[in-house]
């Protein structure tokens, strides 16, 4: 586990148990397991202590929480994510340095799968704490811990702005 | 520190630190919020450069970012603009471009063999004869140049961040300010950026002393710094405009992408120098040059000084001067003082001289201005016959100016020469730019702050899909500002257009006469505006000399577009922040621990071979010579895989799952050999080529279900395989399901004689040659992990690939090798299963290929079905290659017993001359003795008999043998039976 603060920022590496649902039952496996199935394409919805996102047309990822059971589904396959919580009102400029998105478009409760810092992730704005949720190929831990690492260092170089906006 | 003033009320200054630095070896002193040029010119140091070409002594000129000639060498960095540099406690810096000292440059003799050095002289003295150029180019080079680099660099780099507005102001003076707060009170989120580390822009120091502008200067700056829809950047230039106004803005720390949905450019203008002879002098400057060094750095440009005019502005500046205590000789107008307003009646009436329809003809003093000769003007020649000289030492040069821009040209914007105002101006912008302020033809204040609050407007309502007549020119001034001919001929020349590139007046008039008159063509010749400021104070008149030599209007003549970025950036901002993504394996730490050098593998990092502590000293074992280390190390595990046992860890290879009812049927579009009828459990080889036939991944495909199955995929090429079967699914319309496991997955092949003894009384899965054949696959558990086995033979032994969650591979890894202990296992890196597969023929794709390998030229046909299977991708390809093969990986080895130099990967065979192919793998085989490779041949030599002929480094040809392929266990029974029988 690592976590680590800086300008009021705090980013901590949080367990959660990750599955991949596929195919036609994959719905019904999230329902019958009591979890939250969103409608659209690319969105997340939270329910029952997990996170459930719609990755494609009969394609979900749920994120439960560490030791709940995996829906019952025969396409259905466990991820191990690397999953990060950024917290703190200056997450947006932290990840200005890391990624071309737009942060401030991300509204709580949306879901983004882009690119951070090279490495394709997933990103979700939790509603309730407001924090951001980073998932990415457990290859890549170390690399975006080392890189979150060394961004706040520039932040004081780059936090420049002034102006009743900044 | 002579020249210094008392505290001015504007000043960046810090008053409160001194700092000391050094100058051509003298120990000088600044302050906090000095620059490098107004700390120099507060000790009395005028003299900062050297010019360009001839070495002529050269001050401060615009104190813009524009001083080209007051560049300064440190020791870790060259060309650092004096001008614009904050000045920093310790520095030791010299003139960059002097041949000796500052003071006593030696080339300065170069300045009186101009007249032997017109325009385009290098181009028509140095190429011929065309091969001596390479030396007169280096004699140029050494003459002629900037500063030096420290080829000793060490990597640096900034920052680098993205950013987000509605609308992007550029500029923070008092046109950008008011387009700020009137579009801020629209409600749009608001970047206010400026290149100056403080904003305000030439409402600071050129109405300084104005009372009136004070509080609108107060109001305006508290304002834009306290709205809540602002954002102020200040010390950040906007550098370049993109395709949807994508800006780079270039600050102290690295770059901002700033993505804004329109942006205003109030970057207002560049004043302009007047040309005379002796137009370079240190002391001659802009006016506005030496208002900042009042306003800015409390800097008094000189003594005595005289204002040469062609606008309102240079009264303004000549009342500052007097405020300043500069002596003002004399106001010389080059047209008339009468249009010139109440400015100009202040000076009349502090008795300050005016002296009308004058110019300067020429300036004097060596390495400083001591006296100008003024003459009478007709508005294009003076008449020198009635010249006369005044005693100074500061010479202004208030004459005109010319539009910052740089931005709207490279935004598509249009401008056109407006002879009112004798100015380009904005004639018509692309959608989304807006363009206010004295860019845009506003030049009293209150036409300023009514441009910026119409742009601001125009903005908003363009933000909003309100349709707005643009009035681009509802604010813009009736006066003229600028001189339509500031330039003086004089018969003794040295009267400078260019300043970064010695380029005198002459110079471009010939140029125009010898035909290259036009502008684009005029600009390559000479070389004007090619240099560091990219012409910002030539262009200009470059524009007007050419327009007069060919008798064409401004607009006729047209000007150039400066490409984006428009301004230097370092190096260290252009190259940001570096992501170079890593990638690890479950067993990474593992393999660090144990004496693994690791190597790249795409993003991956994976073992290339391991040396325990224990064995860095061990002597060669295999019996093939004098060998490295590392080549030691990988021989013992070639060795231990062939005889005992070794595990290697292939996490990184690609790992799909495939499902669905049309799962057989996208694997047999996708490969080349028939996937859709693997017996389940059975695995198969997966080749994959493109359209045109050419090799791109191969793998193993393994049947898990009626409607499942398992393929794996190169190291490198696994997101693409991925992302090929995708589009397969959509292109075909096949109701298959994708999941990439690669990540989630680690996998690790046990490999060796003894691999089944050692697997068998950890798993549940049976073993047996009955149950779990050569190619097999079974899915059960191993350590009470649920596991996939492949029966797979790229390393030529009884091997076992076995795939698992990553959560428990490290568990599963450290079991085996424990377990393994007694059968003498040993982890093995890429290197060794390089060797191994080799001895067994085994190709790597990327290697043994290139970006134009078939299966045929593999020497892979039988993974080409082209009879039995109606269609796969690339098939209609490759039924038209397979009569035209050109080449062939053939098998070869070196002599035995050879031990000359060896050959290496992509060293070239030669035959008759010519090149006929090239060696793609080669290693040392301890199984065989010697050393033996794979090389592509061409076919004439292939399909021979002769001896291979193969060009070492030392350029000494060397035999090699061609042989069949496998090397080793060429019927494969060490990887089908049990090998306790046959080892």
């Amino acid at each position: 586990m690592i976590a680590f603060q800086f300008y009021g920022l705090q980013l901590n590496e949080v367990e959660r148990a990750c599955y991949l649902l596929t195919g036609p039952e994959s719905r019904d496996a999230l329902t019958h397991a009591d979890l939250p199935v969103p409608e659209q394409l690319l969105t997340a919805e939270e329910g029952s202590g997990a996170l459930v996102a719609r990755t494609g047309r009969d394609e979900y990822m749920a994120m439960l929480k560490a030791g709940a059971s995996a829906p019952q589904s025969e396409w259905c396959f466990r991820r191990y994510d690397s999953l990060f919580e950024l917290k703190g009102e200056g997450w947006i400029e932290l990840m200005a340095h890391l990624c071309q998105y737009d942060f401030r478009q991300l509204k709580p409760g949306d879901w983004l799968m882009t690119s951070v810092a090279g490495v394709s992730c997933w990103l979700y704005h939790e509603i309730e704490s407001g924090s951001l949720l980073i998932g990415a190929d457990p290859g890549y831990r170390h690399y975006l811990i080392e890189t979150f690492s060394a961004v706040p260092g520039d932040l004081s170089a780059t936090r420049n702005p002034t102006g009743g906006a900044s | 520190m002579t020249s210094r003033l008392d505290p001015q009320p504007l000043e960046w200054l810090d008053r409160s630190e001194t700092l000391s630095f050094e100058f051509e070896g003298k120990a000088f002193t600044g302050f906090a919020g000095d620059s490098i040029s107004s700390a120099l010119l507060a000790s009395g140091q005028t003299l900062l450069g050297r010019s360009f070409k001839y070495h002529r002594p050269r001050g401060v000129v615009t104190l813009a970012n524009h001083d080209v000639n007051a560049l300064f060498q440190s020791s870790e960095e060259p060309n650092i603009r004096g001008d614009i540099t904050p000045l920093t406690a310790g520095m030791s810096l010299t003139a960059c471009n002097v041949n000796g000292s500052l003071e006593k440059d030696r080339d300065q003799i170069i300045g009186t063999l101009s007249r032997f050095l017109p325009v385009g002289f290098y181009y028509k003295t140095f190429h011929n004869p065309k091969k001596l150029f390479p030396m007169w180019e280096r004699v140029i080079r050494e003459k002629a140049g900037l500063g030096t680099i420290d080829t000793r660099w060490s990597v640096r780099r900034q920052a680098k961040t993205y950013g987000f507005c509605d609308l992007l102001v550029i500029g923070a003076g008092a046109s950008g300010m008011q387009a700020a707060l009137s579009a801020a009170e629209q409600g749009l989120d608001v970047v206010l950026v400026d290149e100056n580390p403080q904003i305000g822009g030439s409402l600071d120091y050129q109405l300084v002393n104005e009372a009136n502008a004070a509080p609108i200067r107060e109001r305006l700056k508290a304002a834009v710094q306290n709205h809540a829809n602002i954002r102020v950047l200040p010390a950040h230039l906007a550098c370049g405009w993109y395709t949807d106004h994508y800006v780079p803005l270039l600050g102290p720390n690295g770059i901002i992408k700033m993505r804004a949905r329109a942006v205003i450019s109030a970057t207002g203008v560049m004043e302009q120098p007047a040309v005379f002879r002796n137009n370079d002098l240190p002391g001659v400057m802009m006016a506005s040059a030496a208002q900042r060094l009042i306003v800015r750095y409390a800097v008094k440009p000189g003594q005595r000084g005289v204002v040469l005019t062609a606008n309102s502005e240079g009264y303004r500046a000549a009342l500052d001067m007097v405020k300043a205590g500069v002596d003002v000789a004399a106001v010389i107008d080059m047209g008339s003082a009468n249009s010139r307003g109440v400015w100009a009646d202040e000076i009349r009436q502090q008795g300050i001289r005016v002296l009308e329809q004058h110019a300067v003809y020429e300036a004097k003093g060596k390495k400083r201005l001591t006296q100008i000769v003024a003459a009478p003007f007709d508005g294009h020649t003076c008449e020198p016959s009635k010249a006369f000289e005044i005693d100074a030492d500061l010479l202004l040069m208030s004459v005109g100016w010319a539009p910052a821009a740089q931005l709207l040209y490279q935004a598509g914007g249009r401008l056109a020469y407006d002879s009112t105002l004798e100015q380009l101006l904005p004639q018509e912008l692309p959608e989304g730019i807006f363009a206010c302020g004295r860019l845009n033809g506003a030049f009293t204040l209150e036409q300023r702050l009514a441009d910026g609050e119409r742009a601001g407007a125009e903005a908003a309502v363009f933000l909003k899909d309100e349709a707005l007549p643009a009035e681009l020119a509802a604010c813009r001034d009736r006066e003229a500002h600028s001189h339509p001919w500031p330039i003086v001929d004089h018969p003794g020349g040295k009267n400078f257009i260019d300043f970064d590139e010695d380029l005198q007046l002459k110079d471009l008039v010939n140029a125009a006469k010898e035909g290259f008159d036009n502008i684009e063509l005029m600009k390559r010749f000479s070389t004007v505006g090619m240099g560091p400021s990219q012409g910002k104070h030539a262009n200009m008149n470059g524009i007007r000399v050419l327009a007069a030599v060919t008798g064409r209007s401004i607009d006729q003549t047209g000007s150039t577009t400066a490409r984006p970025m428009f301004h230097p950036v370092p190096v260290q901002a252009l190259a940001g922040r570096r992501f170079r993504p890593e990638r690890l394996t479950a067993m990474h730490q593992w393999h660090l621990d144990n004496g693994a050098r690791m190597m790249e593998a795409g993003a991956w990092l994976r073992p290339e071979y391991y040396l325990p502590t224990s064995e860095t000293g061990v002597s060669d074992a295999a019996g093939a010579g004098n060998l490295s280390i590392r080549e030691q190390a990988i021989l013992r595990e070639v060795q231990a895989v062939r005889t005992g046992l070794g595990l290697i860890d292939v996490s990184t290879l690609g790992k799909i799952e495939v499902m669905g009812p049309d799962a057989g049927k996208l694997l047999d579009g996708s490969y080349t050999m028939r996937m859709s009828n693997i017996k389940q459990d059975m695995t198969r080889y997966a080749l994959m080529v493109d359209e045109s036939g050419v090799i791109v991944d191969d793998g193993i495909a393994a049947r898990v279900a009626e409607d499942r199955f398992y393929v794996s995929a190169t190291t490198s090429h696994a997101d693409a395989t991925f992302r090929t079967l995708s589009r397969h699914i959509v292109e075909w319309g096949l109701d298959v399901r994708l999941v990439n496991r690669t990540g989630s997955l680690a996998a690790m092949n046990l490999a060796g004689p003894h691999a089944r003894k050692l697997l068998a009384p950890l798993t549940d899965i049976d073993l047996s040659e009955e149950n779990f054949p050569y190619l097999g696959f079974k899915e059960g558990n191993l350590c009470d992990v649920p596991v996939r086995l492949i029966r797979v033979g790229f390393v030529g032994e009884l091997g076992y690939e076995i795939h698992l969650p990553v959560a428990s591979a490290q568990r599963v890894w450290n079991t085996l090798m424990e377990q393994g202990a007694e059968y003498g296992i040993r982890p093995f890196g890429v290197e060794a299963q390089r060797v191994l597969r080799l001895e067994k023929g085994h190709i790597i794709v990327g290697q043994d290929t290139d970006g134009l390998t078939n299966p045929f030229e593999a020497n892979m046909p039988w993974a080409v079905p082209l009879k039995s299977k109606p269609w796969f991708t690339g098939k209609p390809s490759l039924a038209l290659l397979k009569a035209r093969c050109q080449r062939t990986l053939r098998g070869f080895m070196l002599p035995k017993g050879y031990s000359g130099e060896l050959p290496k990967e992509c060293h070239l065979l030669i035959d008759s001359g010519d090149i006929a192919g090239r060696i793609t793998s080669i290693a040392y085989s301890p199984s065989l003795g010697r050393y033996i490779g794979l090389a592509m041949v061409d076919q004439p030599l292939a399909d021979s008999d002769r001896l291979y002929q193969v060009r070492v480094d030392s350029g000494a040809l060397i035999p090699l043998e061609p042989c069949a392929t496998p090397f080793y266990d060429a019927e494969g029974k060490r990887q089908t039976v049990d090998l306790t029988e046959v080892a």
